[in-house]
This record gives C-alpha cells, sequence and structure tokens, in this order.
C-alpha cells in the first residue's frame, strides 16, 4: 500500500508506465542492436582469424581444432598493416600482422607444416604472418569448405583437398581456388605431376599442389616367409598365392582386402594398366583388365583363401584402428599400398619393426605395371583469400623445398613428389622397419611408371557409386564382377545426368 | 494491478507535447506497442523458418550444382526422384525402419511401462528408479551410442560376434552385411529410444483411474479384458502421440544410420535424412536435395493425417 498523496498518486504511476515501456523498447532496441553487433564480432573472430581468438573458437568448434602456432602469433600480434595489398610485402619478409586461415582434415599431415610455420625458415622470411590451422573430420571439413565457396563468404586462404574430393569443386561454373600454373612455373620439371599436380588440376589448370608421391608397392613380414623357406622378392602374383596357401591359416592371413571401400581394386586396376575414367572423362571400368582386377581381388579371399576382409568402420573405412589392431595381433601379415598407408600402419605395429620387406607390384596382372597410384592431398588457395601470395608462399615451401618435405617423410615416411629431394641422403638411408631396405630407392625407381590420374566431375560420385554397387556386392560373394562394374558404367551415366 | 487510464484524460496527465502539439508516437503509441511487444517473435520466425522454408521451396525448382551455377528446371527435380533408385532405396529403408518404430518399439516401450506398473515392480522407489534408468540413453549423445554399438557389433573384436562365438555360431556382419545392418541399426534405435517412449506409456497409464480398473474387475473383467478394454481405450491419445511422433522422428532419422554404417553398406541402411544430406552438401546439388527435403516433409505430413483419421475412427467405435 502506498503512502503517496492523491495527487502524486494520481500522476506518478502514468509516467512511470509510460517510461517503462520507453525504456523496455530502448533497451529491446539497444540489445537487439548489441546482438547484431556481437554477432559481427563473432564472425569477425572466426574469419579475421586472430591468433587467440581462432584458437577460441576452433575449441569451441569441438575441440579438433587447434590453435596456430604461438610463436608465429605472437610475431603477428606485434605487427600491423597485413592485407591483400601488403601480403607482397610480407612475403618478401617486409610485412606484418597477415592471418593466414588453413583449413586440414588431417592432423598427422599437418605435423609438418606446422613444423615447418614455426621453423627460422619461416618466420625469419615472414615475420608476422600467422598460420591458423583449423582441423575438422574430414567429410565435414570438405563439406564446410564446399559451402563456404559456394556461399561467397567464410572460406579459408587455403586448405587441405583430399584426392577424391578435389572435383566436387569443379562441377559448377567457376572452381573455387585460384589456378597456380603462373606460380608454380617451371617447378613443375621438378615435379612427378602424376601425384603432385594431376589430381588437382581441371582443363589445364593447376589448382592444387601436393607433395606426396603415392606410389604403391607390395609389402610383407619377410620374417615369416624366411621361417617357411619362401623365396622372396616375388616374380609373379602366382608366387605371392603359392606363398599366401603356405602361411595362411584360420587365424592367419596373408592380405586383408577391404569390401568398403574401393582402394584394393583402383590400385589392382591401374597395375593391370587401366583406371576407372579414360582421357575424355568417359568410364571404362567395366574393360578386361578392370574386371580382372576386381576378380583377383575376390579371388584372393574366396578362391585362393589367401585373404580375409579387412576391419572397416563407416567413417573410416581404410585403415581404422581394428585394422592396425590386426596387424598387430599378425592376423595379416602382408599388404600393397602407397607410403601414406604404411606412414598410419608403422606406428601400430612397431614391435614388428625390422621384419618387414618390401617390393614392386610382382607380374601376372594385365600389363603388371610395377606401380599404382592411391591417394594423396593438395593445398588449394581459395578465391576468397585477401592474402593469396602469402598462402602461396606457404604453399610453395611446403611442397617445393626439400626442407619441407623431408620433414613430412621424417614424420610419417611420405615420400616426397618434388624430385630434387631425392638427392638427399636422408632419402636413400635404410629403413629401419624395412630391415634396412633403402626403400626410398623402390619409391624413386618405379615412379615414373604412375599411371595419370583421369579427372572427372564425377569422381567422387563414381568411386562412392563403385563401393556400393562393385566392392561391398563382389567382395561379399552376392555377384560377379563382370556383372556390377557393367551396371557401375550404368549408375555413372545416371549420376552425369542427374548432376 | 493495472493502472487503466482514458484516452481523454492522457495528454493531459502526460504532455508530451512540442508547441502543443502531440507527436506522432504518443498519438500511435498503443496501437503500436502491442506490436512491437510480439515483433521479435515473427523476426526470428521469419527469419529462421519461414524464409529458409519458402526459399528452400523456391530451390527445389532450380538445379543448382556446385559452385555458382543454378537454372531454373521446373518440376524436373520432383519427376526425377520417382526414377531415382538411391531415392527409392532410401524411401524403403526408412520405411523399414519407420515400421520397425511403430510395430516394434512402440508395443515394446508400452509392454514395458505395464511392467513397471504390474505387480512386478510394486515398490515406488523401484517405479522411480526404471523412470530414471528408462530416460539416461537420452541424455547420452549419439555418438557415444553409435561409438558404444560399433564396438559391441564389430566382426572381428564385438561383444555379440565373441557371444556367438562361444555358442559355436558363426560370425556375423553386423553392420558390414547388407542383410543384417538395418536390423542392427534397428536394434540400437530400439535400445536408445525404449525408454522414453515407455515414460510416455508410464504416464499415460498413471492418468487412467485406478477405479475404473476396479469396476472392471468388479464386473468380472479378466486382465486380458481390462488390457483391451479398458486401459487400452484410455490410451488412444498417448498412443497416437507415440506413433505420431515416432514415424515423424523415423523418417528424419540420420544420426544413428550416419555414425553407425554412413549410408551402407551399398545402400541398406540409406535414409531419406541422409540422402539428402549427402545430396545437399558433399554433392552440392542443393536444388534436388530441397526436393528430396519436401518429399520427406510431405511424406510425414500425409503419414500423420492417415494417423490421426486412424485414430479418430478408433475413436468412433
Amino acid at each position: 500500500m502506498t503512502t503517496h498523496d492523491s495527487n502524486a498518486n494520481e500522476e506518478v504511476p502514468q509516467p512511470e508506465r509510460s517510461v517503462s515501456r520507453r525504456s523496455f523498447l530502448r533497451g529491446a532496441g539497444l540489445t537487439a542492436a548489441a546482438a547484431v553487433l556481437a554477432g559481427c564480432g563473432v564472425t569477425g573472430a572466426d574469419t579475421g582469424s586472430g591468433a587467440g581468438a581462432g584458437a577460441g573458437a576452433s575449441a569451441a568448434a569441438g575441440g579438433a581444432a587447434t590453435g596456430g602456432a604461438s610463436a608465429s602469433a605472437a610475431a603477428g600480434g606485434a605487427a600491423t598493416g597485413g592485407t591483400a595489398a601488403s601480403a607482397p610485402a610480407a612475403a618478401a619478409g617486409a610485412g606484418g600482422g597477415t592471418q593466414l586461415e588453413f583449413w586440414a582434415f588431417s592432423e598427422d599431415r599437418l605435423k609438418y607444416v606446422r613444423e615447418l610455420v614455426q621453423s627460422n625458415t619461416w618466420t625469419s622470411a615472414h615475420p608476422g604472418v600467422t598460420v591458423n590451422f583449423r582441423v575438422f573430420p574430414y567429410n565435414e571439413m570438405h563439406d564446410k569448405l564446399l559451402a563456404a565457396l559456394a556461399s561467397g563468404q567464410g572460406a579459408p586462404d587455403l586448405a587441405d583437398v583430399e584426392i577424391s574430393r578435389f572435383s566436387r569443386f569443379i562441377k559448377g561454373e567457376r572452381v573455387g581456388f585460384i589456378p597456380l600454373n603462373d606460380r608454380i612455373g617451371d617447378e613443375i620439371n621438378n615435379l612427378y605431376t602424376a601425384a603432385a599436380t594431376a589430381p588437382w588440376s581441371w582443363q589445364d589448370q593447376i589448382y592444387g599442389l601436393g607433395n606426396e608421391l603415392n606410389t604403391c608397392v607390395l609389402a610383407y613380414r619377410k620374417d615369416l616367409l624366411d621361417q617357411a623357406g619362401i623365396t622372396t622378392p616375388f616374380e609373379t602374383w602366382d608366387d605371392v598365392i603359392a606363398a599366401g596357401k603356405q602361411i595362411s591359416n584360420e587365424q592367419r592371413k596373408m592380405f586383408a582386402i577391404h569390401d568398403i571401400s574401393f582402394g584394393d581394386w583402383y590400385m589392382m586396376a591401374q597395375h593391370a594398366g587401366t583406371t576407372m575414367f579414360d582421357e575424355q572423362g568417359n568410364y571404362q571400368g567395366a574393360n578386361e583388365r578392370s574386371v580382372a582386377a576386381m576378380q583377383f581381388c575376390h579371388d584372393l579371399v574366396y578362391k585362393h583363401q589367401i585373404a580375409g576382409i579387412a576391419p572397416a568402420e563407416a567413417g573410416n573405412e581404410w585403415s581404422p584402428p581394428t585394422y592396425k589392431a590386426a596387424f598387430a595381433a599378425e592376423q595379416f601379415v602382408a599388404t600393397f599400398g602407397p607410403p601414406w598407408h604404411f606412414g598410419g600402419l608403422i606406428p601400430a605395429i612397431q614391435e614388428q619393426s625390422g621384419k618387414w620387406f618390401a617390393q614392386a607390384l610382382p607380374r601376372g596382372l594385365g600389363d603388371s605395371k610395377p606401380t599404382a597410384n592411391f591417394g594423396g592431398t593438395g593445398m588449394c588457395i581459395t578465391e576468397q583469400s585477401k592474402n593469396a601470395d602469402v598462402a602461396w608462399e606457404l604453399v610453395r615451401m611446403c611442397n617445393l623445398t626439400t626442407e619441407a618435405v623431408l620433414t613430412d617423410f621424417r614424420i610419417r615416411t611420405a615420400y616426397p613428389a618434388y624430385k630434387p629431394a631425392y638427392e638427399d641422403p636422408a632419402l636413400q638411408a635404410p629403413s629401419e622397419f624395412f630391415g634396412g631396405q633403402k626403400i626410398g630407392e623402390l619409391y624413386s625407381s618405379i615412379a615414373p611408371e604412375l599411371t595419370p590420374f583421369q579427372q572427372s566431375p564425377v569422381w567422387p560420385e563414381a568411386t562412392e557409386a563403385m563401393s556400393r554397387l562393385v566392392i561391398t556386392p563382389v567382395m561379399q560373394n552376392q555377384t560377379d564382377a563382370q556383372t556390377a562394374l557393367t551396371e557401375l558404367g550404368a549408375e555413372i551415366e545416371r549420376i552425369k545426368q542427374q548432376g | 494491478m493495472s493502472v487503466q487510464q482514458s484516452p481523454e484524460t492522457a495528454p493531459a496527465i502526460r504532455p508530451r507535447t512540442r508547441g502543443g502539439t502531440r507527436s506522432w508516437w504518443s498519438r500511435h503509441e498503443h496501437d503500436i506497442a502491442p506490436y512491437l511487444f510480439i515483433l521479435p517473435f515473427f523476426l526470428i520466425y521469419g527469419t529462421f523458418f519461414l524464409y529458409p522454408v519458402i526459399s528452400s521451396f523456391i530451390l527445389s525448382f532450380y538445379k543448382s550444382v556446385g559452385i555458382g551455377s543454378r537454372t531454373f528446371v521446373g518440376a524436373s527435380n520432383y519427376v526425377q526422384l520417382a526414377n531415382d533408385p538411391r531415392y527409392l532405396k532410401a524411401l524403403v529403408n526408412t520405411t523399414v525402419y519407420t515400421l520397425a518404430s511403430v510395430f516394434i518399439l512402440s508395443p515394446l516401450a508400452l509392454a514395458l511401462a505395464m511392467t513397471v506398473r504390474s505387480f512386478l515392480v510394486p515398490s515406488p522407489n523401484m517405479q522411480s528408479f526404471y523412470r530414471i534408468a528408462f530416460f539416461l540413453p537420452n541424455l547420452t549423445s549419439f555418438v557415444v551410442i553409435a561409438l558404444m554399438f560399433a564396438l559391441i557389433f564389430n566382426k572381428d573384436f564385438g561383444l555379440l560376434n565373441q557371444a556367438l562365438a562361444g555358442l559355436g555360431l558363426p560370425k556375423i556382419g553386423w553392420l558390414r552385411d547388407t542383410r543384417f545392418a538395418m536390423p542392427s541399426i534397428v536394434m540400437v534405435a530400439i535400445w536408445t529410444f525404449l525408454g522414453i517412449n515407455s515414460l510416455y506409456f508410464l504416464s499415460g497409464l498413471q492418468a487412467i483411474p485406478e477405479e475404473i480398473n476396479e469396476a472392471a474387475s468388479i464386473d468380472g473383467a479378466t486382465r486380458p479384458q481390462t488390457f483391451w478394454h479398458v486401459t487400452l481405450p484410455l490410451l488412444r491419445p498417448t498412443i497416437l502421440f507415440v506413433v505420431v511422433q515416432a514415424v515423424i522422428f523415423s523418417y528424419q532419422s540420420f544420426d544413428l544410420p550416419y555414425l553407425l554404417t554412413a549410408g551402407g553398406p551399398s545402400d541398406a541402411t540409406l535414409t531419406l535424412a541422409m540422402y539428402l544430406y549427402q545430396t545437399g552438401f558433399s554433392r552440392f546439388n542443393m536444388g534436388y536435395a530441397a526436393a528430396i527435403g519436401y518429399s520427406l516433409a510431405m511424406i510425414a505430413i500425409i503419414v500423420s493425417i492417415f494417423q490421426f483419421g486412424l485414430f479418430r475412427l478408433w475413436g468412433e467405435e
């Protein structure tokens, strides 16, 4: 109960109500404006890539992302004026405050880039340039990158683009990455282009640069084969099969063949002398050599019974922890694949170090090429980058310098696609894991035989359809290779029409 | 307590004039203010619901592939749906999953709720315990659930296959074999959603007055008769709710199949929502993805209307 006098009682409540409403509306307006500003602030932190904000936003994104190099961030904090115009100056070592946003999907692959960015080579040449690394899961990173490029905002300066995902970026009116032909220049002659540029090229333009030479080799537990009195290296696949029959039993098989990933067929098809698409981008997977490659994979499991179905998981169809655990438990004792395949496997089977041996693929399947080209990741600079010159500097140093590619070799045994690096003794040194074998010599000797990569705008859909319509049904013994690969041709035509 | 004032007295009490003329705001304040108060809701609704709904509907009439291209194609995206074997496969898979939700999950949930209400769990404390236990899977992230079941279903090291091996039975590729993948997903869905659906039924059962059951008992009805002729008809609103939400959410199913199988093997667990995601965000064929989305919405609406009609008929009977 109020004790105001009557006049006050008549007048005071009304102004209070009116002011209250006004205040409320004013307050609501201010709150809305603050929210809009805050929203802009968040966007700025996300894309503007202050070292601290970038790391914070990355952490908020689920903890998968990691902040930029702290040393660089400190240098960046003291510098100013990082703009597109100043980027060349920064590249020359005079610029400051330039922020590079780098998206990736593999922390393992990123290790050598991080090391490079923290090295004197980079920091002395590019003081004040901060690189904010953000690591997303494989699918999410590529989907997010495509969405950002399509929407016209939010894309990073540069990104790792996996070989199977690049063609998703070439479907529209423009690619979304900047061409690198002029920037690469004569260095193109120093590259194994089948691995370094072809997978990220379209219509004579190079949009990405990869550092890995993904030459596939056959590797096996030589100690077990020696114990069984088997002669190595193998000359033919028949020799391999005979050896497999000798050492395989209920608990142990020679190979692990995948039933939800197209990789085994892909390697064997190239080995046999064919690929999924021809030079014009037409499907040719139902040809004799391709069918023979698929039948070969099938027969290893069901006819010769020297292979088991590889442990695999949704989202990690190639080498999940269970796959590596099976090798560690000696359930499988041989495999074929590129260096990154062994790079992932070796840490899980370190106790088998010195017992493995690698060789070129044996003869006896189609053209019997000594190797195949499988996998790879290229660095692409997005068209939205305001620091394209600095971004190129990073791409160049990561892919076209011996120091960087040897760092990746040291960290995950990724053999380089940059030819001058092969002159370095490090690549010719004996490999402890492969029993003192000079495996660098092996890779460089067969690298010229790499099958050129034939790009297609429907490459990811085709490989996905390959797994769905061919690999799973054939490797689960539900259909034959010829029928499945013929059906795949019809499906790829349908995919092309669908767009 | 509100303070009312007549418009006639307001100027005298609250002079807000400049040079004797009331401001525009003073004259329209009472008309406009209510709309301003409800404006935030409509702004948010319009921006985050209405605009995307309309925009995606328009988008479904365009061919929008990759970066920078967009062409009007009329209804061809919808026509294409009817001839797309992957869409039809996803539709069949999603329908199977939905039917399992309705005809396996819902009856099991009802049975579980009846059990907790029955003489088998006489203690109120134990009933509370079960209610909490039923709700726990709902507090668990789908990612955690998927990781857990991926281990249980693992062909080489999984718990289920170890149990089968112990019985001398062959190993099964629960998530890798096209015959077992969808049943495995359904099993995980049952584990995940059984509890919350039981709670719905439990609350429905608790709303039925005990006197009605007693009256039926006095009239000589057996337990099954009481269930069929008393309990079940009175549970009709709860059953309708459970079934309708099961159908709607099942047709939107994405998380569990995506995490456990990513739609494989050979599309055996591909759902409509997953196909929409793949089409829209992996292939960036946004027009076609929008058409898939609208077809999904239409299916859910039609099935729900059918269910409402069915339950109305049941009520009339």
